[in-house]
């Protein structure tokens, strides 16, 4: 495969009207030409795994959150780190693809599906060590990359262990700020380079991980649709949280084994709280805005991510 | 870029400054001194030191502020072991030094106005320094009106949900439900996290501004000895681990 990978619609529009299309370009041509230098026994997989489109929100996040502290071109210690960022986001997708059993991610085949479990492992891990060389001696990033592999594995362990308990929205609130909140926390201290918008990143992973929440209840397709196998194996999404505060709906959320009509009786009280889950995403996307109105010196990239992500439950 | 932190804050300071002193203002860096006449100040015209004229201003206005908060102390006299009288008499320890620090300069004004060059460039450093320092101040005192400020807001925001349901408990007007127990704990965990988070959040608000000012006096300092290159090409973009 010669092709580069294409930008989902959902972002599209946000990386033009941020001015960010020629360095998102630039950033496809980086994942394609690595992909096409890859192992030959790993390389299907790759182009599998990597040109098949995606939104480039993590990169994008990067580069904005540089673009809100200083003027002036990216630089190529940036695109690098936003390469890098794309990498081990799709280490997490194909990880969280096993665990789940999705068969499909964006109505295509998983990467498990398509070239079994094992070549999904490998791949993995092969994606890592090459994120890690690719990275150079930037040790600034490489500490931040660290972190953030150190941290997903925790956010993943956690929300398995605690699936199916009757558990509250703080509760909710930090494993999403463990596991998507991590990750852009670390986007915007790869962006900022100072980790003065490190708030501001794991606020908006929350807020991007509530509406990913609110979208699959809603069946939105833009975070790539489903959200059956949170219910079937009870894990605590932001309308869950909610719902469960009715402990007739939380009896039947904690069930081992729920069966199909127990599971239609839970989904109908998520979409009941939907309108409670959207206050409280309003609420974090104002945090959101707060700081990125304190803490950076042009806040108006930071600005239309919030926005951008706000608009992804689908609401 | 808008203007932000410190230099919102220095802006009320200078705001509050002339208004206090009415025909008095100051600008950072380059200094502009109009007399109670409306008058530029000019050795020529007065026989006062502009430059010491200001700094005494500054002594004057620091000691109004610091009656101010004399006053406000006095209003707390019957609860002055309580924690909020302990950290308010601290502050105005504090703020009692800083005019100490400003008094030499209240004779100064009074002095002679044939300066030389020299003492008046220095002093002009002096004020620019003491200008940063005044606002330094200042970024600390709504520093801390604004962290009490947020905590008097999620207090009340909380309060009645969480006294309502520990007074029925305590009165026994009705058993507490799991359900009940858990929404009340998880209400309680988003309160104490946001103290938590509102203080962390100020201490960050605060390094910001006190950088900003901190980095108005390196800015004046360089002044008085131009580095081989531009200031901001030497300071930008500092990364830390």
């Amino acid at each position: 495969m010669s092709s580069i990978a294409g930008v989902d619609g959902t972002s599209s529009d946000v990386i033009a009207a941020l001015g960010f299309t020629d360095e998102m370009t630039i950033l496809r041509h980086r994942i394609s030409d690595w992909v096409g230098r890859c192992d030959p026994e790993m390389r299907d997989a790759l182009e599998w795994q990597f040109l098949a489109g995606s939104k480039y929100f993590r990169p994008l996040t990067i580069f904005a959150c540089f673009r809100s502290m200083m003027p002036g071109p990216i630089l190529e210690q940036i695109i690098t780190s936003a390469v890098v960022v794309e990498f081990f986001h799709n280490v997490s997708l194909v990880i969280d693809d096993i665990v789940d059993r999705s068969a499909e991610r964006r109505g295509r085949a998983t990467l498990h599906t398509r070239f079994g479990e094992l070549n999904a492992l490998m791949a993995s891990g092969y994606i890592v060590a090459e994120g890690y060389r690719y990275l150079g001696a930037d040790l600034y990033a490489i500490g931040l990359f660290s972190e953030l592999l150190k941290r997903l594995a925790i956010a993943e362990c956690m929300q398995w262990r605690l699936r199916r308990q009757m558990l509250g929205v703080e509760d909710w609130r930090r494993i999403a700020g463990e596991d998507t909140g991590s990750m852009f926390e670390i986007c915007a201290c790869l962006g900022d380079r100072s980790s003065r918008l490190r708030k501001f990143g794991g606020l908006l992973g929350l807020l991007y991980h509530g509406c990913d929440d609110v979208g699959d209840v809603r069946g939105a397709t833009a975070l790539g649709g489903g959200g059956e196998e949170d219910v079937r194996d009870g894990i605590l999404t932001l309308p869950a949280a909610l719902a469960i505060r009715n402990p007739a709906v939380g009896a039947l959320f904690c069930q081992p084994d729920p069966e199909p009509e127990d599971l239609r009786v839970i989904a109908a009280a998520f979409s009941a709280r939907l309108d409670d889950a959207e206050a409280y995403l309003d609420q974090i996307a104002e945090e959101a805005r707060d700081e990125a109105q304190t803490f950076s010196v042009d806040p108006a990239p930071l600005l239309a991510l919030v926005d951008q992500t706000r608009n992804l439950s689908g609401r | 870029m808008q203007q932000r932190g410190s230099a919102k804050w220095f802006s009320c300071y200078r705001l509050s400054f002339s208004h206090r002193l009415s025909k008095f203002k100051t600008r950072l860096g380059a200094l502009e001194v109009i007399n109670r006449n409306n008058q530029s100040f000019d050795h020529r015209e007065s026989r006062l030191d502009p430059v010491a004229q200001l700094l005494a201003n500054v002594a004057d206005a620091w000691g109004k502020g610091l009656e101010a908060w004399r006053v406000l102390a006095g209003f707390g006299t019957s609860s002055q072991s309580d924690r909020a009288g302990t950290i308010l008499s601290a502050m105005i320890d504090q703020m009692d030094s800083m005019a100490q620090f400003f008094e030499p300069f209240t004779s100064l004004a009074s002095g002679s106005g044939n300066t030389t060059q020299a003492r008046r460039a220095a002093m002009t450093q002096v004020a620019d320094i003491m200008s940063a320092v005044a606002a330094a101040c200042m970024v600390g005192t709504s520093s801390a009106i604004r962290y009490w400020s947020t905590l008097a807001e999620l207090g009340a925001r909380y309060q009645a949900g969480l006294v309502q349901a520990a007074a029925d408990r305590a009165t026994g007007q009705s058993a507490a439900s799991p359900a009940e127990c858990r929404l009340v704990a998880d209400e309680l965990r988003a309160f104490l996290r946001q103290v938590g988070e509102a203080a962390t959040r100020e201490a960050r608000r605060l390094q910001l501004d006190l950088e900003r000012v901190g980095e108005t006096i390196a800015q004046a300092t360089d002044r008085a000895t131009p580095p081989p290159q531009p200031y901001k090409h030497r300071r930008r973009h500092e990364v830390k681990p």
